[in-house]
């Protein structure tokens, strides 16, 4: 493979890549579109990098715990329950 | 979160009491849901006082349109949409909300507390990530923050968060994108830093 065919790669990779970041860490990419993703993210340092704190942040925000101090809705919902609709 | 078909069932049953006009069930079906229609709207953007009165709104509103309800769907993802519509609402008529920046935005790095180490870690750790988060947030256009505030942090499908949002699946896909991408340029910092070594002592 010539340097530069290998450099034209890399370029197109490189536009291609972060648009599909989303889609890869889904697995809404086809099996081609996973490989290009992988073989550019191992070939760019920058990409590489994104890649690496869009899946870190991720998985902090899937595991974030939910909110502390909900206020008692439930109390205050069953009182108003006969209220008129036309508020 | 997996919700298994006994609690699936007796959500059906409270639902059809409800609609029956038993107001304990519909009570219980509050006590069950609340929380996380309350958590969902704060992350939107609602400050604590205007998310307890919207969330309130939300369930008075599922009262009375019970009737409407199709059993097909989930009723918690019913709820979303609900409490999307009324935050949509509610952020709509703050507008410029965007100019009216949080105070002391300087540089998230500096916003850190300075208190690391203390107590056990891992919580130590949740909760200034959940400040960040919140800052970070605050940042983005309603519509990606929505995006990523249903899917990422409520874990809806990318269909039910889609359907919540009101918007086709490649519309809200792209949007998820979008937000994704701004709230990693925003937490760069935060992710970076949590992943090197961190200084002792």
């Amino acid at each position: 493979m010539s340097p530069l065919w290998h450099e034209l790669r890399f370029r197109r990779d490189h536009r291609w890549t972060p648009p599909h970041m989303s889609a890869y860490l889904d697995s809404d990419l086809s099996a081609r579109g996973r490989r290009r993703v992988e073989r550019h993210a191992a070939d760019c340092r920058e990409c590489r990098g994104v890649l690496d704190d869009l899946r870190h942040m991720l998985a902090l925000l899937r595991s974030a715990p939910p909110l502390a101090d909900v206020p008692a809705i439930a109390g205050a919902v069953l009182g108003r329950l006969n209220e008129p609709a036309d508020r | 979160m997996n919700q298994p078909t006994a609690d699936h069932d007796d959500e059906g049953a409270l639902i059809a009491r409800s609609r029956a006009g038993d107001q304990s069930a519909f009570a219980q079906l509050v006590t069950k849901h609340s929380a996380r229609v309350y958590g969902t709207l704060r992350r939107l953007g609602l400050d604590p006082q205007e998310a307890d009165e919207v969330a309130q709104e939300v369930f008075l509103r599922a009262w009375r349109g019970l009737a409407r309800f199709e059993e097909r769907s989930r009723f918690s993802t019913w709820l979303y949409r609900i409490a999307f519509n009324e935050a949509k609402r509610r952020l709509a008529r703050r507008r410029p909300a965007a100019v009216d920046s949080p105070p002391g935005d300087d540089d998230a790095i500096a916003a850190l507390p300075d208190t690391i180490g203390e107590g056990p870690q891992a919580r130590t750790l949740a909760r200034e990530f959940e400040q960040m988060l919140e800052q970070a947030l605050a940042e983005l256009p309603a519509d990606l923050r929505a995006a990523v505030v249903l899917r990422d942090l409520e874990g809806l499908s990318t269909e039910e968060a889609a359907a919540v949002a009101g918007v086709r699946q490649a519309a809200f896909k792209s949007r998820l994108h979008r937000g994704r991408m701004q709230l990693r340029a925003l937490l760069e910092p935060y992710l970076r830093l949590e992943q090197a070594p961190r200084p002792t002592g």
